[in-house]
């Protein structure tokens, strides 16, 4: 793959197979492999990765989404570890608003794409745990005495409705395929 | 000529000067934007985090706002000189907002 076939907009540049993107200082966005391209999908470039994703998204290449923390080498764990990792990382940024609206502009399906990844690890056992995990700190709120209100950690409504039924629409994935 | 691009290219060295002095420190445990928690970050992680505006310029150096205030097409309140010229209508504003236009036209935006 060369620089020109990515969108235009960003500055772009490799290393080996590691794609960089330039915001300050060079960051790694994706790892390109033959046939499918592993995303790090990382808050802080969400502009950058939308535009990837809707460049590849109808091509021959499957995308795939990790954690930004195995871009750095230094950082070891097992292959347990890092599938933990990965799977709280899809739902997570999930609740962010800039992928929530951002994927749904685009039309790109979430929540098959990480039914797929976790086909593909063969790691089915652990949604239910990790659901449950990032729903809680979701639907997270806390008190605060001086304006006496209590305030959610995810202010939008839509979103925690969406993650309420969210295990619900993971299953019925599940069983449609 | 010094122009917006310059400014953003001096602008984004003072930032990687200021989050390399941040970085060093940062010994302790470091929470980054993603929500992970971190040990001995680079400087590299510090981008996007929650104080990152305050790696910027707030305020502008006298010499520079006195360029700005005699040069620029915003140098007055009550009159704007307008001066179109070539393709420009004067402002890059309104050149923006055309340049806009003829892309809803042609169904690219």
């Amino acid at each position: 793959m060369d620089l020109n076939d990515l969108p235009r907009k960003y500055e772009w540049s490799f290393r080996k197979d590691l794609l960089l993107v330039k915001n300050i200082a060079w960051l790694p966005v994706a790892r390109i492999k033959e046939k499918n391209i592993d995303i790090y999908l990382d808050i802080r470039l969400h502009k950058q990765i939308l535009s990837l994703v809707k460049h590849f998204m109808g091509t021959k290449y499957k995308i795939f989404f990790l954690s930004p923390l195995l871009a750095n080498p230094k950082f070891s764990i097992t292959k347990e570890e890092a599938l933990d990792y990965n799977m709280d990382n899809y739902l997570t940024n999930y609740s962010q608003a800039q992928f929530f609206d951002g994927f749904k502009k685009l039309g790109f399906d979430f929540i098959e794409n990480f039914i797929e990844f976790c086909n593909k690890e063969k790691s089915e056992n652990l949604i239910k745990d990790i659901y449950l995990k990032v729903n809680t700190k979701v639907q997270k709120s806390y008190y605060d005495y001086y304006q006496n209100r209590s305030f959610f950690l995810v202010e939008r409504e839509d979103i925690r409705d969406a993650f309420n039924s969210l295990y619900r629409e993971i299953q019925i994935y599940q069983l449609l395929k | 000529m010094r122009d917006r691009c310059w400014r953003r290219f001096t602008q984004e060295l003072k930032v990687k000067k200021r989050l390399k002095l941040k970085s060093q420190n940062h010994s302790w445990r470091f929470y980054a934007p993603n929500g992970h928690i971190l040990y001995y970050p680079s400087w590299t992680d510090l981008i996007g985090s929650d104080y990152a505006h305050s790696f910027k310029e707030q305020n502008q150096s006298y010499s520079r706002y006195n360029h700005y205030r005699r040069y620029s097409a915003n140098n007055s309140l009550y009159y704007r000189d307008i001066k179109p010229n070539r393709d420009s209508l004067g402002t890059r504003e309104a050149d923006r907002r055309e340049f806009l236009k003829i892309l809803k036209e042609h169904g690219l935006k």
